[in-house]
């Protein structure tokens, strides 16, 4: 009764086709741009990596190892050259560590994505409670309070937000352990690190749009209607709120992912953005560019299932509908 | 003995709060028996719609009625607790407003809105249903415009699913704010006939707005006529409007003398 059933099946089919097949020329100029501008970055992979393991080296050595590692070739031929691994799945070795990419994806891509899609569940749950209880309680001292605090959350950058979480619930009350990884907890931290500014810009969102809605005309017959306030929160206004932040929610998955960067370095977590620091310390071509293709795949596939459920939420929009006009 | 007025609104001042109290509506009265027709006019922005939202309670912060009450049978709206207020919402007094164009929720089907109306109607289940396609029915809409999002229906026909919404709840009071706006001529006449439906239908008091002296006559009996937020004059149009009346109220009839309507 409340949710059309979906009918526009054929349509539905063309969205993804279109969609999936416009997705990859972006996921290749994208690689092939990253590819170009870590290539073009000064630094030697190889002369870096032999520094840091303190041996001394000669030329011919250097220029041995460059062969070995592809790396002598023109940067152009280089790139269809990692084009062509890539479809058979193999995404290099990394200079560093001698390991295969994969193999250290495997590695750390569990705890990045344990991190990122629990502080994004907790600030989709926190956000829309913070924005919900904001709009709803407009020009009471409880929405003004929790506006201060949601300005705060905003302008504090995370690392402040990571070493006080630290300083006061590790140091001080001693709840949890300092820099060391090992147990599901050792997360929870972290997560709240993350989600907590992420619901700060979130809860910002959620207010406006309530707030937007609640205005309109159909939520104003809703009211003359005798409509509870709970059918009219729940189900008009709450159907309203949802296609833009949904798009907003993906683009934040996306900077969730990023911004565990710095969160795993503070947190000591040997996630995906610890190694991808590193890469760029060392110059680390093949983790890097893996990085890159693995975040263009999450940001088309986040926009992707945003698109989705936009296009399944409001099926007004649909083109061709064949109306009674 | 007297018999109390349906609605008596009296000295209803709606200020907004936000801009130093600003006077938008002043001391407006008047009554509604059960049963009458009275039209509302005035130039836009004279202050209709607010005194139709104060009555509904749509009103908008910053804006809120400052002084006066508006009695439902013989309670005070103003006053009451919400939840009360909210069961005197829908079936004591509902509002048709103007521009259908945004008034039903874009994302949810006909169905669901008119089936939803049925919930405040306290009718549920197959009798609910039943009372939804009666209403389609009476305002002439066809069954499969159920199914469909309000951006499938043009103007007139989402104007008709208001007032379906209308059969549904059988108002004691029905306000129609501006039904006919954005609507061209042969809609409008469609609208008012369906209203006229509503109206011996559900025996509602109708509280019929308008900028249009021209349609008032058409459907009600009396008219209140506004500016500038004061309430000015009432004319009985069963009689012709006499030269001594109020210059707003001149004002609307030359205009209709000129234009030849």
């Amino acid at each position: 009764m409340i949710c059309a059933p979906f009918t526009k099946d054929k349509q539905m089919k063309q969205f993804v086709f279109t969609r999936t097949f416009s997705g990859i020329p972006t996921l290749f100029g994208m690689t092939l741009i990253g590819f170009l501008i870590i290539g073009l970055t000064p630094g030697d992979p190889i002369e870096m990596e032999l520094r840091r393991l303190g041996v001394a080296f000669s030329a011919e050595q250097v220029e041995a190892l460059r062969v070995e590692y592809g790396l002598n070739k023109p940067l152009i031929q280089r790139y269809f050259l990692w084009l062509f691994d890539l479809f058979r799945l193999d995404l290099g070795t990394s200079i560093a560590s001698g390991r295969p990419v994969l193999e250290l994806f495997k590695e750390h891509l569990p705890i990045t994505a344990t991190l990122s899609v629990l502080a994004f569940m907790s600030s989709l749950a926190l956000s829309l409670g913070l924005g919900g209880v904001t709009a709803v309680s407009q020009r009471t001292s409880l929405s003004t309070g929790l506006y201060v605090l949601t300005m705060f959350l905003v302008s504090v950058p995370s690392f402040w937000l990571a070493l006080f979480l630290l300083a006061v619930f590790a140091l001080g009350l001693g709840w949890f352990k300092l820099l060391q990884f090992g147990n599901p907890q050792d997360l929870i931290l972290p997560t709240i690190t993350l989600s907590l500014g992420h619901s700060a810009v979130m809860s910002r969102l959620v207010r406006e749009r309530i707030i937007a809605v609640m205005s309109e005309d159909y939520i104003r017959l809703a009211i003359a209607k005798g409509l509870t306030r709970r059918a009219i929160l729940g189900r008009h206004v709450f159907k309203s709120i949802l296609p833009p932040l949904i798009t907003n929610w993906a683009i934040s998955f996306g900077s969730l992912l990023g911004g565990s960067v710095i969160v795993e370095n503070i947190f000591n977590l040997p996630g995906l953005g610890q190694m991808a620091l590193q890469a760029i310390a060392e110059r680390d071509f093949a983790i890097l560019q893996a990085y890159l293709l693995f975040m263009g795949l999450v940001f088309f596939l986040a926009n992707f299932v945003a698109d989705l459920m936009n296009h399944w939420l409001t099926p007004q929009i649909k083109k061709g509908d064949n109306g009674l006009r | 003995m007297v018999a109390t007025p349906l609605l008596q609104v009296e000295n209803l001042t709606i200020t907004n709060s936000a801009q130093s109290n600003e006077r938008l509506v002043q001391g407006v009265s008047f009554n509604l028996a059960s049963g009458q027709r009275l039209g509302l006019i005035g130039k836009s922005g004279c202050g209709k719609s607010l005194t139709c939202h104060a009555i509904t309670g749509a009103l908008r912060a910053p804006l809120i009625p400052s002084s006066g009450v508006i009695r439902f049978q013989g309670r005070d709206l103003l006053t009451m607790p919400l939840a009360e207020r909210q069961k005197v919402r829908g079936t004591g007094v509902f509002c048709i407003f103007q521009s259908p164009g945004s008034a039903l929720h874009p994302s949810l089907t006909i169905e669901t809105q008119l089936l939803e109306t049925t919930g405040a109607a306290s009718l549920f289940g197959e009798v609910a249903r039943h009372a939804v396609y009666q209403a389609l029915d009476a305002v002439s809409l066809p069954k499969r415009c159920l199914h469909q999002y309000p951006d499938a229906l043009s103007g007139g026909m989402k104007q008709r699913v208001m007032m379906a919404m209308a059969l549904i709840l059988k108002p004691t009071i029905l306000i129609a704010d501006e039904p006919t706006t954005g609507l061209d001529v042969i809609t409008e006449f469609e609208t008012l006939q369906a209203l006229d439906v509503v109206q011996r239908e559900t025996g509602s008091a109708l509280l019929f707005v308008s900028h249009d002296l021209r349609i008032v006559r058409q459907t009600c009996t009396s008219v209140l006529v506004m500016d500038a937020g004061r309430l000015v004059e009432t004319c009985d149009l069963n009689q012709p409007i006499v030269p001594s009346c109020h210059p707003a109220t001149a004002e609307i009839t030359g205009a209709m003398e000129r234009l030849q309507l």
